[in-house]
Order: C-alpha cells, then structure tokens, then sequence
C-alpha cells in the first residue's frame, strides 16, 4: 500500500456505464487525475461489430443459437434486447452465478463491455417530480430523501443539455420539462389515441417519449463525434453515430480529452480498501478478469458506481474489524431497500383505419403516460402510483407466417402493411421495504474470488395493488382509443426484469437510518461515495438514468469542492 | 453488402452528414459484411427434400416481376437452420411434412412429388394451406419460407424495401412508397 498522502490516483470510479462515466467526466474536467475501473472486455466506440449489418448477413438472420444461449446465457436470453446482433454485450450467466433466495425469483441483467447498461438501455429519460422525493417522508416508507427536486433540478439541466434528450415540453407538475432537443414525433394512431384519451379522461396525458437521442445536436455533440438519429432503431447494436446517449459516445470520450483519465478494462473491483486509524477509504483492491492478477490501487476519493447490486455487492465484501458487514455500513441499512419497477401487466388492441398513413425511417421510441394517480393527496386505494409506456404501429411481412394463400396473390399482399394496433405497458413505483435486500453468500464464490450475490425481493401488498390498478386503467385506455380485439396480460414480471434494479444504499439524514448523506457520501467514511442505482431511497414510476446522471453530477462537483477546501 | 452498396452506403452517409462530420465519426469502423452463405452443398436434408423444399417455396412465393424464393436461396436457408439451429424436434417435424406431403402425392398420383406436374404440386400444397392452423408442420415450414425470404437480401431489397440509414423518421403517405419495408 502506498504511503499516507501519496496517492496512486486522486480518484477512483468503479464502473464506466451510465453513472461511472458521469463521474468520470466530472472529476476530470475539474482536474483530478481519475482511474476507471470496468469489469467488462474493453469496448471502443464504433467497434460494434453486428451495426449496419442486413439479416441476410447474419448467420442465422439474426436468431441466436438456443443451445449455446441456454447453457451460457440463460437468464440473459430472456431479455427483449437479446439477439445475435446483441448477445456478445451480455453477461456469461455460468460464469457469473448469482442466487435469489428466501423462495424468490429476482430477473438480473447485465453486460460484458465496458460501457455497461449505458450501451442497452431504453434510452427514455424522464425527470423525477417533486411528489417521488416527499413519497417516503409523506407515507412512512422508505428513508426519507435528504433532497428535494428543487436540489436537483439544475443539475437535470446540466446533463440533459450535454447528454442531448428529445422530448416536448407538456407543461406537467409531476414531470417537469428538460432543456429538451426537438421531440420525436407521434404517428397517427397515437395522435388519435391521445385525443380519445384526454377526452374521455382528461387527467391521462398521452406524451412523446423523451428519449436520449439527438435530433439537434450541440456543437459540443459534434465535437465529440456524436450526431443526428438516423431513425435505424438498431441502437442496441451500438450506434456509431453516437446518436444516442452512452459512456462509450459522450462521457467517456469528454472525460479522455482531459488527458486526466485511465481507463482500465477486465477490471473486477473486489472490495473497497479501508484505513482504520484514519476513517477513511484509501482505495480499491481489483482483479484482472483475464490474468487474475491482483492489485491496490490508492486515490483520495472512491466513486462506487458498478450498477446498483455490483456495488453493493462490491461495499458488503468490504470488511475490517470497525465494519464486518461491509464499509461504511453503521447504519445497518447497506444492501436493504432494493427495488425494481413494477413491470409485465399490458394490453394491446386494433385501431382500425388510417390505412394510407405509413412511415419513413424506424423511430426508436414511442408514448409516455405519465403518473396521474395520488398527485393531489391520496386518492387510490394504493400508495403513489404507475404511468405507461406505448406505442401505435403497422405489422409488416411477419404477419405472412400465419396468413393463409399461396402463389402470386399470397405475394402480393404481403408487400401491403397491416392494420394499426396500439399497446401500452405499466410502470409502476415499488414501495421501498427495508425486508427486501441483497446479501453476499457465506458459501459461494465466484471465479475471482467474489462472495455471489443472494437477492431477496419480494412485491408486497401495496405493488399488488398497483398491478391489479395497472391492468383496469389500461383496459380504460385502449378502450377510450376505439381499440377492438383487446388482448391483456395481468401477469407481472418478476422483480428486476424492468432492468432498473435499485437501492441498498440509501441516501437519507440520518445516519443510523441511511448509508449516504445528501451528497452521496457515506455517513462514516467520508471519501466514500455511491452514485448508481443503490443510491435511490425511493424508484418512483419514471425510468431512472437520468436521475442517476444528475446526482452523479452534483456529488462530484461536491466531492471536488470538500476535496479543494481540505474536508476530505 | 455489396462492394457497390458499401459505397452507396458510406456516400449516402457524407450526403447526411457532410464529409467533414463524416470524418469524426467512427461509421468506416461499421463492418461491411457480405450474405452469410451456407456451405455449398445441403448439410441436413437428402437432393429429393431439397428439391421439394425448393419447389414449395416457390409455389408459395414464386417468381413474379421479383425473383422467387429459390432464387432467394430460401431452400439453402432452410437445410441450415435444420443442419445449424433447429432441434431434433423441430428438424423431425420438417421432415415428416415432406414425408406425408410425398406420400400423399404417391396415394393420389401413384408418384412423389417432385414428378408430378406443376398444377398437381401447386393443388397439393394448396390443401395444405387450407388447412393452415391445424397442420403444425406445414405452418413451421410456411414460416420458415417466409422468414426465409424476407429476410433474404432478394426478399428485403428487391420485393420490400430495405433502408439501412433512413435518416430522420418521419410520416409518409402509403403510397410514397407502396410497399412495407423489410426491417
């Protein structure tokens, strides 16, 4: 270990996905010599090899292999972004074991490349309101946030215009409006569906999705090399357009030019390396995924930001005399609390007509209802709430499998569209309970020497209700539309499978009810910060990178402030 | 993709996005790949099941003012998926089709399938689609034929329409266009 005031790096950020490059982009454009640790392959920007290709290029046209995906991959095939043009950014699930234990069943995604989930998300991007930072305080749930939306909002501004979103301004108190680029456009149905709507239930708005693709971009934007969508709708692939937000097209590359960032792939962080005398973290110990060789590595300031269940994971196994069940963890609190969006309950339907309404270029995203229930005190028979996200479109050729004909005619038809139907799926906000948490095994561990992660998350009786509400409005709506054929499935999803795990070490005021302060920072270790997902004391019903890029933002510029003044 | 259409591809792009913005970007790193081929003889099926998957598939999507499904390559796709993707299952599914299909021909006919004349196979496979929803092997090759050949660069650039690079989405009238696109 390296001599007290003698520092490897002065910082060093765990994960180089959709909060580790935040932090990364703001610790080095402040100046401070930063070390980037990723536990996926090294990835380069545009080297995304399955881009641009036809299915006719593809060995299979684009199936992927069910054996080889079942005994390496079988969790990870389940995701809807699974593909042969995608697999090689999922994890290896045999190589990666985790368990859901206590009777549970918890769906867990997760990448291989440097870059993480900012390279496979959704792209949607919405703010948080102001009722998803009072929700814990005003029904008991939950720690209390230590912020308000009021000690966020320039900090939306600020990665909302270097990140680049689309969205339109709508004017709505429970999702405020961004420093938007020009707004994809609705279709047809969807213009229809949101007149239906309003009309018949004028507290349901139908909005354009706000999404993290370019549709003006900055001269910042260009600078990076990043530029307009080109409506290919193949984002997960990787975009070399770098249309779309991700580590990999826009912070990593601001926080490279710095000259002030290392970044070092196949870099598996075990544990957070901690000094008793003077409480403080004074770095992180890695592995090489490939060499297994191990080493230390000292900074000033540790910014964990793996993805909220690798950092907790990362923090648990961070042990000492002062702190056997992991760093900074006093409070107790460390790996509770976790959370999921309620996800899975859907309807779809026909809008017949609009025929000769068709379009040019694949949009990459859709509508966005927005929470409507519990806004002015509680109405429901449920605490808070759910919006939807939907999207109206044509079928195409693949209805041919199961059209009858044969010959010229059968031929024929199938260069004409299908007819229009129009789907929404609920969102809904998980009640944060301290009983659903993470652990570490005391039995297995991995390849690298890592305790797996057990996980143990349940919906209770409040998420239950929010289903079951789920499915009634959405059967409201698409009946409001004109919709015929309605189809519904009530089933949720399990726990995690929204991709949007979150929690475990809550931000909150008091320190023997919460792991990190209103800046992000442990409550006992001061150097320490958590940034991701686990950070989150609630989940409200929005999707929630860009919340995690707007703290990320504001703990650097705190740590870099306490750092300058001596404090840490 | 073709020599051609790579350089139609990466002009198209300079069109888009000028040369200067070309040249920061990374899209010369986007790897040009050519139509997968399937090694040059069958790998799963016999030359008597390739012929009749080649004939179906081209009563069923034959040539019209665009090629066909065998021009398409759809029979090499199907041999393999079956030698490559599918599971026993699923291949021994395929071949019972062909075989009922076969000896159907010879109850009927007092020959197989690919002996009779055209109006006679085209009569056969015609029951056959009439009966679509309840012939589970009949729909799994209809499907594959049709996965086949819209997939196929035929079937998706010269039959539908393929657009690797729309550029920004917008709404068209039907007939701007007049045919769906194939991705």
């Amino acid at each position: 270990m390296a001599l007290p005031g003698i520092n490897d790096f002065d910082a060093v950020v765990v994960g180089a996905g959709m909060s580790g490059g935040w932090a990364a982009k703001e610790l080095c454009e402040k100046g401070l010599k930063v070390l980037v640790l990723d536990r996926g392959a090294p990835l380069e920007h545009g080297d995304y090899v399955t881009e641009g290709k036809a299915p006719w290029e593809m060995e299979f046209r684009g199936k992927f292999d069910r054996e080889i995906a079942k005994r390496e991959q079988n969790f990870q095939r389940t995701s809807y972004l699974y593909s042969d043009y995608t697999r090689h950014y999922f994890i290896n699930d045999r190589e990666n074991p985790y368990e859901a234990v206590d009777g549970t069943r918890f769906d867990w995604f997760r990448t291989s490349k440097v870059g993480g989930k900012s390279l496979l998300w959704g792209r949607q991007s919405y703010r948080w309101g102001p009722q998803d930072f009072e929700s814990n305080k005003i029904d008991g749930n939950g720690v209390d946030w230590p912020i308000r939306y009021e000690d966020l909002e320039r900090w939306y501004d600020y990665v909302e215009i270097f990140a680049g979103i689309s969205g339109n301004a709508d004017h709505l108190s429970q999702l405020p409006d961004g420093k938007f680029q020009p707004p994809l456009v609705m279709n047809v149905v969807e213009r229809h569906a949101k007149a239906k709507v309003k009309a018949a239930y004028p507290e349901r708005d139908i909005i354009m999705a706000r999404t993290a693709h370019l549709t003006a971009p900055t001269e910042e934007q260009l600078e990076l090399g990043r530029s307009q969508c080109q409506s290919r709708n193949e984002c997960a692939r990787g975009c070399s357009f770098g249309a779309y937000f991700s580590s990999l097209s826009a912070t990593l590359p601001a926080a490279e030019r710095t000259g002030n960032m290392t970044l070092r792939a196949n870099a598996m962080v075990l544990s957070v390396l901690y000094d008793e005398e003077n409480d403080r973290a004074v770095g992180i110990r890695y592995i090489d995924t490939e060499t297994h060789e191990m080493t230390d590595v000292t900074s000033r300031i540790v910014f964990m930001c793996a993805s909220a269940i690798n950092s907790l994971q990362i923090l648990l196994n961070s042990r000492s005399a002062r702190f056997p069940d992991g760093i900074g963890n006093s409070s107790g609190t460390l790996g509770h609390y976790v959370m999921s969006h309620l996800k899975g309950v859907r309807a779809m339907g026909d809008i017949s007509g609009f025929e000769d309404t068709y379009h040019r270029g694949r949009r990459p995203n859709g509508i966005y209802i927005p929470r409507f229930q519990n806004l002015n005190g509680q109405q429901e028979n449920f605490l808070r709430g759910y919006g939807f996200q939907g999207s109206a479109g044509r079928g195409g050729w693949i209805n041919a499998r199961s059209r009858g004909g044969i010959g010229a005619d059968f031929k024929m038809a199938n260069r004409k569209p299908g007819g229009w139907s129009f789907s929404i799926n609920g969102r809904g906000e998980m009640l944060p309970s301290f009983d659903n948490h993470v652990r570490l095994s005391k039995t297995r561990t991995d390849e690298w020497g890592l305790p797996i992660v057990q996980l143990s998350v349940k919906f209770g009786e409040n998420d239950n209700k929010i289903f079951a509400d789920i499915e009634k409005t959405a059967l409201e709506i698409l009946s409001a539309t004109g919709a015929t054929n309605i189809k519904i499935n009530n089933k949720p999803d399990a726990p995690g499978n929204d991709n949007h795990e979150m929690g475990g070490a809550p931000m909150g005021r008091d320190p023997k009810t919460s792991y990190l302060n209103r800046w992000n920072q442990n409550h006992d270790v001061a150097n320490l910060f958590v940034t991701d997902g686990a950070a989150m004391s609630s989940c409200a019903s929005q999707n929630p990178s860009l919340t995690y890029m707007a703290i990320t933002a504001r703990a650097a510029d705190y740590a870099v402030k306490q750092m300058k003044a001596g404090k840490i | 993709m073709t020599e051609l259409d790579r350089r139609n591809f990466i002009t198209g792009l300079t069109a888009i996005l000028g040369s200067a913005s070309l040249a920061s970007l990374h899209v010369n790193a986007i790897e040009i790949g050519e139509t997968f081929k399937p090694r040059g003889k069958a790998e799963f099926f016999g030359d008597r099941e390739m012929e009749m998957i080649k004939l179906i598939a081209d009563i069923i999507i034959p040539d019209t003012d665009t090629p066909g499904a065998s021009k398409a390559g759809v029979h090499l796709y199907i041999d393999h998926m079956a030698g490559s993707w599918m599971t026993g299952e699923e291949t021994a599914l395929l071949t019972k089709c062909l075989d009922d299909i076969n000896s159907g021909a010879q109850q009927r006919h007092g020959a197989s399938f690919t002996e009779l004349d055209q109006a006679a196979q085209v009569a056969i496979v015609q029951v056959l689609d009439d009966e679509r929803g309840e012939n589970k092997a009949y729909d799994m090759l209809k499907s594959y034929i049709v996965v086949g050949y819209y997939t196929s660069e035929i079937g998706a650039t010269q039959e539908l329409l393929y657009d690797p690079i729309p550029g920004p989405h917008r709404e068209i009238p039907f007939s701007e266009v007049g045919r769906v696109w194939a991705t």
